[in-house]
């Protein structure tokens, strides 16, 4: 065991420890079946009904947290339970190979008003100051309003847009990238 | 209507439809329903790699109450489902592809529990 292993196993050790005598109680009540994410350094914690949420909000304060999640109330957490990966051998590569095998030519598929406003939106008024700095990161931006997030990481930036507009029909585009070659352009993503 | 089957380890079974980044072609995959994951997939490093998506550098170590330690990586895959393209998180797995029940949300779901059985997820008004 390295040194970096003995800091994180504290830190983990030290959240378990905060979580059982500070939080499990308070929070059974108040927040059954939400997850509470805590930085095992700090102690600063982030509770949620979506885990990735959570976890998003503690890295924004946190950027180095060493991470431990608990399910408020929950004895049957999902990742406790025995997965599949420890009773069934993986899969071969070949195997891969052959669902690969299968494979269509895309339908041609109209995209929603929506897409197309929030594209006409971008392509007019952010493409032009935003492909010479953040080319390569994703862009999400709402239906309707227009309000927008960028980041390198598309689920960042989903939650954070999300924390302004919580109601919000958000679609994806990659600053810089060439449209029409780009699959995940202009389609809808949900974080939550 | 999205159908699927049960297999004979009693798990209902569905085709997702993913999209290859460059080409757009589209590739199906077998996938286990799984309630119980608060998330919306699971897929092999392996298929999320061949189909072109970058894995974000954005690790996200997780333990819980039991002490058991598990980093994740994710990303975001192009998918066709039911009739319409989306982007959808996907957690990276070494083996399992996985479809959570943030993916299964705002659908009702039946299974009839017998190997063969019919799987149907219909999407609620």
């Amino acid at each position: 065991m390295t040194t970096k292993d003995h800091a994180r196993d504290a830190a983990v050790q030290r959240a378990q420890d905060f979580y059982s005598s500070e939080l499990s109680q308070k929070l059974e009540s108040a927040a059954p079946g939400k997850y509470v994410v805590i930085d095992g350094n700090s102690l600063d914690y982030e509770v949620d009904a979506s885990m990735i949420v959570a976890t998003v909000h503690l890295q924004d304060r946190q950027p180095d947290a060493r991470i431990a999640v608990f399910k408020i109330a929950d004895d049957i957490n999902w990742l406790t339970r025995p997965r599949r990966d420890a009773s069934r051998p993986g899969r071969a590569v070949g195997e891969f190979n052959e669902d690969f095998d299968e494979r269509d030519t895309p339908p041609e598929i109209s995209r929603s008003p929506a897409s197309l406003e929030a594209e006409n939106f971008y392509n007019t008024e952010l493409r032009a100051q935003l492909e010479p700095v953040h080319t390569g990161k994703y862009i999400l931006i709402a239906g309707e309003t227009h309000d927008y997030e960028i980041d390198a990481d598309p689920i960042v930036a989903g939650v954070h847009l999300l924390d302004r507009q919580p109601d919000a029909e958000m679609f994806m585009f990659c600053i810089g990238c060439d449209g029409g070659q780009f699959a995940l352009h202009g389609l809808p993503i949900s974080i939550k | 209507m999205i159908t699927g089957r049960v297999n004979r380890r009693y798990e209902a079974v569905i085709t997702i439809t993913l999209t290859s980044l460059a080409t757009r072609e589209y590739h199906h995959f077998p996938a286990v329903i799984d309630t119980g994951l608060d998330h919306f997939l699971t897929l092999p490093r392996e298929v999320i790699l061949r189909l072109g998506y970058p894995i974000s550098n954005e690790t996200r170590p997780m333990v819980l109450a039991d002490g058991q330690r598990r980093v994740f990586e994710e990303a975001v895959v192009g998918a066709f489902w039911d009739g319409a393209p989306k982007a959808v998180p996907a957690l990276v797995s070494e083996s399992e592809t996985l479809v959570g029940a943030r993916l299964l949300a705002g659908y009702y779901l039946g299974a009839a529990m017998l190997p063969g059985g019919l799987v149907t997820l219909t999407k609620l008004p």
